[in-house]
């Protein structure tokens, strides 16, 4: 067995922090719509009487302000970061939407793209210290450690992808990031680093899956092994389909729970799927949330039906 | 009394249905497996190889054999609740090898099971 806790993980302990409601927004491929529905939700949200806090933690490509039809303002993540202001909480400004603050992201790309660990941990304790009713994070593409450690830290992450190849290949990489960088914090933070040496060296086959690592830690520790897998079972990210054309897109989704939960052991929920609609292109262009004027649209319908599956998903976890 | 696979031990669980799934559940459950795990769907793109895929898909379609015919069901419904007892030890062991393995497939089961009892034989429990 290991020699057990020692030092206090702060992605695991935010994750056991069960009454904030953080919903991360990422997706490993950019362009999918990340950005659009984390402002559009935390839009549709405020409208609904939420307090709402959307922070852009897209770091190197911030762009919500945008699609909030916000100009550049005097304050952004960068100042928090370079401490001209002590709290993140400093830097929210207020938006033309009742309820709903932002922290719009830095435009110092070279700084923030490029966040050492320990400004993202600060940036992870700032951002749980918020008291709104629901605290929305465009964290971006790729799958880099400051996505995943962000897209891990909150409940549930969403995960935003396209009905092509290419998003999904994505999207699973990023998936598989997550659950091994979700492995490896429990592993050191519980110290078993030298019987997960052990297992990986009795795993004999290439294409080992989640399921084959995980029956050979029970093999070795029991208690451990079980520790990983509900470690792995609370990791419950949610899954949209954005801009679905065909009716095999708004089909996908139910499709890719079903194989992730047979391949890589996670629950993933599918949430819906977002049509594809060209006033969505016009409504960014005009720097206006899509949803503050079309609400009644396909687009607007399926945003509001997954807002409403978010809060539900975040009801029902809170009880747990 | 046959003796299961280990393979086809929750055919519920293959399908992703509940135990108290309706025919439609299963007819529904049964597409969206097919759609799944079919040759070019996107659904399996790049995370399992052919091999993975074909394999998945036959034993999906042997849950759907059974459980979509009425008596074939009731069957192994039968024989699932006989065999508790043979296949696993306790509650605890249940819950969590059967959500760890019950659709996993590959000889794995056989080792970790044979290392479980020998667990319980020894009569040691860690903490």
């Amino acid at each position: 067995m290991g020699s057990g806790k020692i030092n206090t993980n702060p992605v695991i302990s935010i994750r056991q922090d069960s009454q904030r409601t953080i919903w991360a927004v990422g997706g490993g491929k950019g362009g999918t719509g990340k950005s659009f529905v984390s402002a559009n939700l935390a839009v549709y949200l405020s409208k609904r009487n939420k307090e709402v806090t959307l922070i852009d933690a897209d770091l190197g490509g911030a762009n919500l302000h945008t699609f909030l039809g916000l100009k550049k303002s005097d304050l952004d993540i960068g100042d928090f970061f370079t401490k001209k202001v002590p709290t993140l909480k400093d830097v929210a400004v207020p938006t033309p939407f009742n309820k709903l603050s932002l922290v719009k992201g830095s435009d110092n790309l070279l700084f923030t793209a490029n966040l050492n660990y320990f400004k993202k941990l600060k940036l992870i304790r700032h951002i749980k210290t918020f008291d709104s009713d629901v605290i929305i994070v465009d964290i971006g593409t790729g799958s880099n450690y400051n996505s995943i450690d962000f897209f891990l830290l909150s409940s549930p992450g969403v995960l935003v992808i396209n009905p092509e190849p290419t998003s999904i290949e994505n999207a699973y990489y990023f998936l598989k990031s997550c659950i091994i960088r979700l492995l490896k914090l429990y592993i050191d933070h519980y110290q078993i680093q030298d019987l997960i040496k052990k297992v990986t060296e009795q795993i004999k086959d290439n294409s080992r899956s989640v399921y084959s690592f995980l029956s050979e830690v029970i093999s070795q520790d029991k208690y451990y092994a079980d520790l990983l897998y509900r470690a792995l079972k609370k990791f419950k990210p949610s899954l949209i389909i954005n801009k679905a054309r065909h009716e095999k897109d708004f089909m996908l989704g139910e499709s890719i729970s079903n194989v992730v939960q047979k391949i890589l052991v996670i629950d993933l929920d599918y949430l819906g799927a977002i049509p594809f609609n060209e006033m969505v292109h016009e409504s960014v262009k005009n720097l206006t949330p899509f949803i503050n004027e079309y609400q009644d649209s396909d687009v607007g319908k399926a945003l509001v039906s997954i807002a409403s599956k978010l809060l539900e998903k975040d009801k029902d976890e809170k009880k747990r | 009394m046959k003796k299961r696979d280990s393979e086809d031990i929750d055919l519920y669980k293959i399908m992703n249905v509940s135990q108290s799934a309706s025919q439609q559940d299963i007819e529904r459950a049964y597409k969206i497996a097919q759609s799944s795990y079919k040759k070019n769907s996107l659904a399996h793109y790049t995370l399992m190889d052919e091999d993975q895929r074909k394999k998945i898909l036959e034993r999906i379609e042997k849950a759907y054999r059974i459980l979509s015919d009425p008596g074939k069901r009731r069957e192994d419904d039968q024989n699932k609740s006989k065999n508790k007892s043979e296949v696993y030890h306790n509650a605890y062991f249940r819950s969590t090898t059967e959500k760890l393995f019950i659709e996993d497939g590959d000889r794995t089961l056989v080792k970790v099971m044979k290392n479980i009892r020998k667990i319980f034989s020894s009569g040691s429990q860690k903490k």
